[in-house]
């Protein structure tokens, strides 16, 4: 392959010594540039398939449990497949229990410090129990696999298959939910808009895919080099930086909903989202490849998602004036502040190595 | 009796004796404005004041200093012809609307536009200032600003500017009480400001035949496509038809004019574009909103839905304030 892109594209070599030759500044301007691409491409897909999928006539009760939903995790799944495949089981790991965290910790937080955010009950009393079930699944599987496993303890692809069979169960529950809760007979009277042409929506389609692959490419080893020269490991990077950046999609939706007054949206999309990171992004990087789970995750990455995932819990069922707080806003922004700031103090990976 | 009548409709009250202020500087627009204002049902004894801003013949200090006795002399007699003309022109508007029956006073003020229109405006204690629109390009937009824009942002009370609709031909002629019938578009999102245009809009004493129609824009987010989403949460279900209640209520707890008000909830992305859109569509002659001020920076970051009716609209635009609204 002549074609310097594309050979970056093929060769995993190559593209490691290109990132291990930039200074530190371009590093993170391309890790913006990436986590950019990753959050558009994942727009322009959904854009596209939403389209089509309207097209064919699909019931929008199906498009927005199935594509919108995956839609927007995508951006996530794309680099901890891609971290599995290039050997950074870490950052694969990291970036799915770090979106959890983020997203609950960091994004929720945020949107009930702002704004009073209703308690959908039909929402948490569903979805709510299978973002904490799947949750303490991974985490049950994760210290099951310690304690049988006389090796390093790892996901195998099993658990990814697993995760993925129980991935087209939840998204099918979704859509029963969905027409449970009444949205099926409103449906006709949404204005129909108009929609691209196909081959637009192709365009589209392929423009956001290379988008994202391109961006999840580059990133992960980007990620990687950093994680190296700030002398952390792999997986603090995943589950702080790259979590975050690859949860853009749902911060962005986040302030559209403060600042279009609907925050209740938000808790819809973080319960999902959650569901989504074990079921989907952890699901398809370990049916990808065996993902070898580092010591810290049992004393600190698990922990820390399950302490912000119950007490979310623990703040449903004490709302009952059916609003979320602004204090818990601030526990869960509190929790996560502390768990980012005791990765990179405590720097927890060295002990265990 | 009177006095019991006044209570049960606090609207018409109000209206009663309106302070409205009309701009002008002699163009076809501002003529435009003048004669849309006679034709509306502006409670009769309404107070009106023309004014006009004549600006000084822009010089240069350094240049003031080099003109001999006769340039200073001609410039003084043009910057005093200017001022005569004004005199003159807003004496023959005023003595149009008192033709008409309408109390009309005249000024003429020296000075930025914008400042003096809304210094008067103040000093008056005006309820509306009223101005035409001129359809100034883009780019002159852009550069220049417009006065109409900077009225609508800056004014502590309301502010009305009227513009010809696309092909619509607007004549003086026809006599007030004559039956002209409004199309109106009224935007409501349940705030004060927007129950306090209600209260106005419905005092109008319009003819049977109007039409006024109350929206309610619900904002989609559309990124990533969670319009979908939105549409499928019971959440958003339960909201849509709280907001329909409450638009209905509030639309009833008003007597309005005329018997042809209905109400409409829509959805979109953004809420000024499909309230211009609504009127498009509607073929309305006046979009009436209740005007929630922002700070600067509020402004700037989330852009003012005040700012692009002002500028967008196609035909006469009414931004309802609560009189002297503090600017937070």
């Amino acid at each position: 392959m002549h074609n310097p892109v594309l050979s970056w594209f093929g060769n995993e070599a190559l593209l490691k010594s290109v990132v291990a030759d930039q200074s530190t500044l371009v590093l993170l301007i391309i890790i913006v540039i990436c986590i950019a691409m990753l959050s558009m491409g994942a727009d322009w897909m959904i854009d596209g398939v939403v389209d089509l999928a309207e097209r064919t006539g699909l019931p929008k009760i199906v498009i927005g449990a199935t594509v919108v939903s995956l839609g927007t995790t995508l951006p996530e799944a794309f680099v901890s497949v891609m971290a599995a495949y290039m050997g950074n089981p870490g950052l694969a790991l990291g970036n799915g229990v770090g979106s959890i965290i983020a997203d609950t910790g960091l994004i929720f937080g945020f949107t009930c410090v702002l704004a009073a955010v209703p308690v959908n009950r039909f929402i948490l009393n569903r979805t709510g129990w299978v973002q904490v079930g799947v949750a303490t699944l991974l985490v049950l599987i994760c210290i099951g696999v310690l304690m049988l496993s006389e090796s390093d303890p790892q996901l195998d692809r099993w658990v990814g298959i697993l995760f993925l069979a129980l991935l087209v169960l939840y998204l099918y529950m979704t859509y029963t939910w969905a027409r449970l809760g009444g949205g099926v007979l409103f449906v006709d009277e949404v204005p129909v808009h108009e929609l691209m042409s196909v081959g637009k929506s192709w365009i589209m389609i392929a423009g956001g895919l290379f988008l994202v692959i391109l961006g999840a490419r580059v990133l992960v080893p980007s990620a990687s080099e950093i994680a190296l020269r700030f002398g952390v490991p792999d997986d603090v990077i995943a589950a702080t930086m790259v979590a975050l950046g690859t949860s853009l999609p749902e911060l962005m939706t986040a302030i559209a909903a403060i600042r279009k007054g609907h925050p209740e949206i938000t808790v819809g999309n973080i319960v999902g989202a959650d569901v989504l990171n074990v079921l989907f992004v952890i699901g398809a990087a370990a049916a990808a490849a065996p993902l070898v789970i580092p010591m810290n995750f049992y004393y600190f990455h698990l922990p820390a998602m399950l302490i912000i995932l119950y007490s979310f819990r623990v703040f449903i069922s004490m709302n009952k004036d059916g609003l979320f707080h602004r204090w818990q806003g601030y526990w869960l922004l509190g929790v996560y502040l502390c768990y980012v700031i005791l990765q990179y103090t405590l720097n927890i990976d060295n002990a265990h190595q | 009796m009177l006095t019991s009548e006044e209570h049960d409709s606090p609207g018409k009250d109000r209206l009663q004796d309106m302070n409205i202020l009309i701009a002008t500087d002699g163009s076809e627009d501002a003529n435009n404005a003048l004669n849309f204002m006679m034709r509306f049902p502006f409670p009769r004894d309404s107070k009106m004041t023309v004014l006009t801003v004549v600006t000084d013949i822009p010089m240069l200090p350094a240049e003031l200093d080099v003109l001999d006795e006769g340039q200073s002399e001609a410039l003084n007699l043009a910057n005093k012809r200017l001022v005569e003309e004004a005199e003159e022109l807003v004496a023959r508007e005023a003595e149009r609307l008192r033709e008409d029956g309408w109390s009309g006073e005249a000024m003429v003020r020296n000075g930025n536009p914008v400042k003096e229109i809304l210094r008067v405006a103040g000093e008056i204690d005006a309820d509306l200032i009223v101005l035409g629109s001129h359809g100034t390009g883009m780019a002159k937009r852009f550069l220049l600003g417009s006065v109409s824009d900077r009225v609508m942002e800056y004014a502590t009370c309301s502010v009305l500017i009227v513009r010809k609709k696309p092909g619509e031909e607007v004549t003086a002629d026809i006599e007030h009480g004559a039956n002209i019938s409004y199309r109106i578009m009224l935007a409501y999102d349940n705030s004060d400001v927007a129950h306090e245009a209600l209260e106005q809009c419905s005092s109008l004493q319009l003819e049977n035949n109007s039409a006024i129609k109350v929206v309610t824009i619900m904002p989609l987010i559309t990124a990533y496509r969670q319009d979908v989403s939105q549409h499928i949460s019971t959440i958003w279900l339960q909201k849509k038809q709280i907001m329909q209640a409450e638009l209905e209520k509030a639309v009833g707890s008003f007597q309005w004019a005329t018997p042809n008000v209905t109400t409409q909830i829509r959805e979109a992305k953004s809420v000024s574009d499909e309230i211009l859109t609504a009127a498009e569509e509607d073929g309305s002659d006046l979009i009436m909103f209740g005007c929630k001020d922002k700070s600067a920076i509020k402004s700037f970051l989330l852009g003012s839905i005040t700012h692009r009716l002002g500028r967008y609209a196609e035909c006469t635009v009414w931004a309802v304030r609560k009189k002297n609204s503090d600017k937070l």
